[in-house]
């Protein structure tokens, strides 16, 4: 329920952004600077939540920020799913080679850890939002795509598909009708649980100066330009308290809500938990 | 097996608690301390080195492991003084009074030390000072030092001419630095005179039997030509160092990109105090903050907008607005290598990249100067520590003129050149390219950003971006003319405008080499001004070189800095002459 609420929160924030911080520019995700200062200044009436080093608004990056991380993550997710579908129902269904050369793809995907080869595809690719989307999505896509064969191997050879086999459904029709209904669940939550993985991910790339440039609204790049502010003054270690833990703390409640709101997906779609609950 | 986990549990709490004891003794450490490793000087840079041959490197950040630290010249800036000599290789600085110097101002004789050892135990004799010069003139990598030398030695900027072909002869050469009984005499063309400020930073001296021995010259008449203009990392002394300076190189690890020197023991004075140097290029500022706060740094080297977080740190003293004789500039590259090049785009104009020649378009260079905020950059990433340079020429040389006029920030200006700019294709298509500043360099980070805004506020079609890279990669990023547009600063070789014109406006200068600007005028006016003797003449032909750089936009001149120091309060003896490409570590004591 907590995760739900954090959820429409951040939903309603991405949603509203042009009436909660009014763009400035042609490009409503620059964030906004006033001048070229380098020191970070505290939160004022003008910047509730305070400016980073070159004096960028960070409410507005915050508020811009919740954009870039739903845009990014559904991207990425629905990237993933569609190709898990394509992919995971062909090797599941059809089992066979076709089966054995996208299991041995994925492996080979899966034998690398994840932010390191998303790091190299967007070195390859060239730094940019669009780059880092596709290097996060071409991470993520192995896991759901074997998560789809199996349970495609446990449902192909179901009762009620050998039944719509019998009355002659072609292919198709059996695995869009009646196989991928029944397999999809485990799908939902998977990305229900990864989308806040991924912000995760797309924020370690622009906190590596991989993802988002600077001055990009994105919470990754906030902290990034945050770093050179984190020991703070001598002898005032919390003096830039604010350039860290305002996005530190949009990046947290994001993740959180979306793996409460995961848990909970889990725990209603999952038929095999609800004696245990 | 539960036992087991036991035992790793109770290790692991007592490795944590002797982790977080020691975090907390650390942490108590401040002023009035004992010194920490008091035989050890640990200086933390942002710039990497990218060769340790003194007739090769010619940027700061190589040149401060070589000079003064680890080879020595002839003679030496008397303190911080820019005009007062002290012998060093040399047992004494030349003069019209001393006799060691003509009548007619050509001749300079230097009588040479004796008993000088080097770091591998050789004796220096007078014939490894000609040879490590004639090696400085004659080796002459493409955008190298060789100039400063061969300028006023030879009358040359060039062992090449325009096509690449040798021009000189070693008879040339060997006219001009020859060996006499016990003294070295160089003899120049024309009557130079700063000439002893070239010869006390530029006269490095290596033995000639150890550079032979390793592949170098062998300072032979006929074999010179094949050693001429090698590639950076072709010699020997590309890694190795033997000089007769007071520390001798331990170690280059060029992968952690650290230098590390230790005392020369043998040294021809008293030897330093300290008993090793380490240079270490460390281009993230939180750690070197955090270092020098610990005691695990004696000295840093931070950007100018990065002192409020420097100042007040216990048991530090910052040595603040040292003066330097520097500019920064933001600089085009003329004829961009589009090959292989992800900061060019596309390579060409559609809207994706940036075509070789577009900078070649005076009114493309107009409007960025015309674009730039300039009062913005100095106090936003030089905390306004500084003036605005007018043209090359910087305040305390002979030819600053403050009545070059300089460029203003002026928008409608600017949008008026972009239009006109291809004839009007690059207004409608529009440009994207990147810009690559020294990683760690948070002025030059600053300065890309300005220029990112300013340029993008104009013109949708008109993407910039930044990048950060590592300083000896930007180096060599830029001899291969791959640098769409950059910052660059130029800091003094030795105190005299000729150090600023011939490398900005010459053709053959280190600038041109990399951005491909071409003025025959400004050839001729930078050769008539270095061999006019009057001041008053020499200051009207340098106003008019100016004048050039001003119409011709090659680069913007942003900003002439003042820059400073960080170090522990236990450091003694440090002392700042702009001239150093670093520091002195020889009158450096820990106490």
């Amino acid at each position: 329920m907590l995760g739900f609420l954090i959820v429409v929160f951040f939903v309603a924030v991405a949603l509203l952004a042009p009436f909660l911080a009014h763009p400035t520019q042609r490009n409503p995700y620059l964030i906004p600077h006033e001048g070229y200062a380098s020191d970070p200044r505290p939160p004022s009436p003008g910047h509730p939540f305070g400016t980073t080093e070159e004096q960028f608004d960070l409410y507005y990056g915050v508020i811009w920020g919740a954009r870039t991380a739903f845009v990014v993550a559904l991207t990425v997710v629905a990237s993933a799913v569609a190709v898990a579908l394509l992919l995971g129902s062909l090797s599941g269904f059809y089992g066979g080679w076709i089966d054995e050369i996208v299991m041995r793809v994925t492996d080979i995907f899966l034998a690398f850890p994840g932010l390191i080869l998303a790091v190299v595809i967007v070195a390859v690719l060239g730094q940019n939002v669009r780059n880092a989307v596709i290097a996060i999505a071409a991470v993520e896509w192995p896991t759901y795509t074997r998560l789809l064969r199996g349970e495609f191997l446990r449902v192909r050879d179901m009762e009620y598909v050998q039944a719509a086999r019998a009355l002659g459904s072609g292919d198709l029709r059996i695995i869009a009708r009646h196989v991928i209904p029944n397999t999809v669940y485990p799908l939902l939550i998977l990305a229900s649980l990864s989308l806040g993985g991924i912000v995760i991910t797309f924020a370690a790339l622009s906190f590596l100066g991989l993802g988002a440039p600077p001055g990009y609204a994105d919470w990754g790049q906030l902290i990034s330009l945050s770093h050179n502010w984190i020991a703070g003054i001598p002898g005032h270690a919390l003096e830039f308290w604010y350039t860290l833990i305002v996005p530190g703390v949009a990046i947290f409640l994001f993740v959180l809500g979306w793996n409460l709101l995961g848990d909970a997906f889990r725990d209603i779609f999952d038929p095999r938990l609800q004696g245990s609950r | 097996m539960a036992v087991r986990m036991r035992g790793h549990r109770a290790v692991a709490i007592v490795a944590i608690a002797v982790l977080i004891g020691s975090l907390s003794t650390v942490t108590a450490r401040g002023a009035g301390e004992p010194v920490k490793n008091p035989d050890t000087f640990v200086e933390l840079q942002f710039g990497d080195v990218e060769s340790l041959d003194p007739a090769l490197a010619y940027d700061i950040y190589s040149y401060e492991p070589i000079w003064p630290n680890v080879y020595e010249t002839l003679i030496m800036y008397s303190g911080a003084s820019l005009d007062k000599f002290t012998p060093m290789l040399a047992t004494e600085v030349p003069s019209l009074a001393n006799g060691l110097i003509s009548p007619d101002g050509l001749t300079y004789t230097f009588p040479i030390r004796k008993g000088v050892k080097f770091h591998d135990g050789s004796v220096m004799t007078p014939d490894d000072v000609r040879y490590s010069i004639q090696r400085f003139l004659l080796q002459d990598q493409a955008g190298g030092p060789a100039w400063l030398l061969l300028s006023p030695l030879l009358g040359v900027d060039s062992t090449r001419d325009d096509n690449g072909k040798i021009q000189i002869t070693y008879a040339d050469v060997a006219r001009a630095v020859s060996v006499q009984g016990d003294a070295v005499v160089f003899r120049l063309k024309k009557p130079f005179a700063p000439f002893l400020t070239i010869i006390a930073a530029w006269t490095s001296v290596m033995p000639r039997a150890w550079a032979a021995a390793h592949g170098d010259w062998d300072g032979r008449p006929g074999t010179w030509q094949k050693y001429n203009n090698p590639k950076t990392p072709d010699r020997y002394a590309f890694n190795h160092m033997n000089g007769t300076g007071p520390f001798k190189l331990e170690r280059w690890d060029q992968q952690a990109k650290e230098v590390t020197l230790v005392r020369h023991d043998a040294y021809w004075r008293i030897p330093a105090s300290l008993g090793r140097v380490v240079i270490r290029s460390v281009p993230e500022f939180t750690t070197r903050r955090l270092q020098l706060q610990q005691g695990d740094a004696d000295l840093v080297v931070a950007a100018p907008n990065q002192q409020t977080q420097l100042r007040g740190l216990p048991g530090t003293v910052i040595q603040d607005n040292l003066p330097q004789i520097a500019v920064q500039t933001l600089q085009f590259n003329y004829k961009i290598n589009t090959e292989a090049n992800p900061d060019a785009g596309s390579g060409r104009l559609d809207g994706a990249g940036v075509p070789p020649d577009f900078f070649a378009d005076i009114h493309v260079r107009r409007a960025f100067a015309y674009a730039f905020d300039y009062a913005g950059n100095l106090s936003g990433a030089y905390a306004g520590k500084g003036v605005i340079p007018h043209g090359p020429i910087v305040q305390g040389l002979l030819g600053f003129d403050s009545t070059v006029p300089v460029y203003t920030t002026n928008r409608d200006k600017a949008i008026a050149e972009f239009k006109e700019a291809a004839g009007g294709k690059v207004w409608e298509t529009g440009f994207k390219f990147t810009i690559p500043f020294t990683a760690g360099n948070t002025a030059r980070q600053t300065g890309a950003q300005i220029v990112k805004d300013t340029i993008q506020a104009l013109n949708p079609k008109f993407q910039i971006d930044s990048r950060p890279v590592q300083s000896s990669s930007l180096i060599q990023l830029l001899r291969s003319h791959k640098g769409t547009m950059y910052f660059l600063g130029w800091f003094a070789d030795y105190p005299d405008p000729h150090d600023f014109a011939q490398p900005f406006l010459a053709a053959n200068g280190y600038f041109p080499q990399r951005g491909s600007y071409r003025n025959p005028e400004a050839d001729r006016l930078v050769d008539e001004a270095v061999s006019t003797a009057d001041p008053a003449k020499r200051k009207a032909v340098y106003r008019q070189l100016s004048m050039i750089a001003y119409n011709d936009v090659p680069y913007l001149f942003l900003v002439q800095p003042v820059t400073y120091y960080t170090m522990r309060s236990w450091v003694h003896g440090w002392y700042y002459n702009p001239i150093f490409p670093g520091q002195y570590f020889y009158t450096i004591t820990k106490r």
